[in-house]
């Protein structure tokens, strides 16, 4: 699935290590989702949204 | 699998031909056999006929897990498919040191593949339950 | 006792560090609880207690394995976790691949015997293996 991760996480400077470190994950995860290779779950999603205060659909692209 | 999907379908139907060829396979092997002693590369060869249907249900179990577009239903069956993986391992384990120390018969290799298939269909009970009854 | 080979997810919970010190535990107990249970039975005459020695070794040997996978799932997020399922499937139709291969070898073509032991040891390195390569195919790389 299509996200904006990369562009977010780049908004905030952070590393992928530093979101995986905030979201409790490995950069290995971090960079399948921002990839595309990998769909988080519902509650990893949901931490995701959290951690940018957007609402899950403006993250994640539903193509 | 409840309602079967068209992937399901063709996994059962594909199976059933992997399955014929295993029955054919197995007797058309012991029948050369039967008929004479083979030279070491042809006996190689002829004896690695019946194995050729077993590699490929699992070229068929990877193209179910390509195919099925439920992704509920591919979790299921992966679920079934570490259960049977883990209790043939539980199976085997138990078994190769009773027949190692306490002499009980030992296990063709060969039945370990139909003991990790019985396993991964047995387990599919117990997982159907937890998972709630078939469609409504 | 568990070889690190891959980087877990960092950091780790409370609740997860302690899990993991659980496991730890179990597997290095079970591990020993084997092999002195193993020693025993090479000294053990043939009966009812060989039998029950050797089941008991099998159970051991059984939980190893349980007490190393839980460990090894409890350091891994759900990404990791997917992989490693991948890899143990991959790693189990492989093995029962070449066991079958080799059992028609061996009963058709006088091929060398294949001891059952060999299937779980086979089963357990070939998850080593096929986990390597499918965690280094997603590798993230440099940043």
């Amino acid at each position: 699935m299509n996200n904006r991760l990369k562009v977010l996480r780049a908004e905030r400077n952070w590393s992928q290590q530093d979101l995986a470190q905030r979201l409790e994950v490995s950069r290995q995860s971090v960079n399948a989702i921002e990839t595309g290779k990998y769909d988080p779950s519902l509650p990893l999603a949901f931490r995701i949204a959290r951690l940018f205060g957007l609402p899950i659909e403006a993250i994640f692209i539903d193509s | 699998m409840g309602s079967r999907s068209p992937a399901a379908r063709r996994f059962l139907r594909r199976v059933a031909i992997a399955s014929g060829a295993y029955v054919v396979t197995v007797f058309f092997t012991l029948h050369i056999f039967r008929r004479g002693p083979l030279h070491l590369p042809e006996a190689i060869g002829v004896a690695i006929v019946p194995s050729l249907p077993i590699l490929a249900v699992i070229a068929i179990v990877g193209l179910y897990l390509k195919e099925e577009t439920d992704e509920f239903k591919r979790e299921i069956f992966i679920q079934s498919l570490l259960w049977g993986s883990g209790l043939t391992l539980a199976l085997t384990s138990f078994w190769s040191f009773l027949h190692l120390f306490a002499h009980v018969p030992g296990v063709d290799g060969f039945h370990v593949f139909a003991m990790f298939w019985i396993f991964v269909a047995i387990s599919a009970f117990p997982l159907a339950r937890y998972y709630g009854g078939s469609d409504e | 006792m568990e070889i690190t080979i891959f980087t877990c997810r960092s950091p780790l919970s409370e609740a997860d560090r302690r899990a993991v010190i659980r496991y730890r535990r179990w597997s290095a107990g079970l591990f020993l609880l084997f092999l002195g249970v193993n020693y025993l039975l090479e000294h053990q005459q043939a009966g009812h207690a060989k039998t029950a020695l050797a089941l008991v070794t099998g159970t051991s040997f059984f939980a190893f394995c349980v007490a190393i996978a839980r460990l090894v799932m409890s350091r891994l997020d759900e990404f990791q976790r997917v992989l490693m399922t991948r890899s143990f499937l991959w790693a189990t139709f492989i093995t029962m691949g070449l066991v079958s291969v080799w059992s028609y070898w061996e009963e058709f073509a006088g091929g060398v015997h294949l001891p059952l032991l060999d299937v779980p040891v086979a089963l357990i390195v070939m998850t080593a293996v096929v986990k390597v390569v499918v965690f280094r195919q997603n590798s993230p790389g440099e940043e």
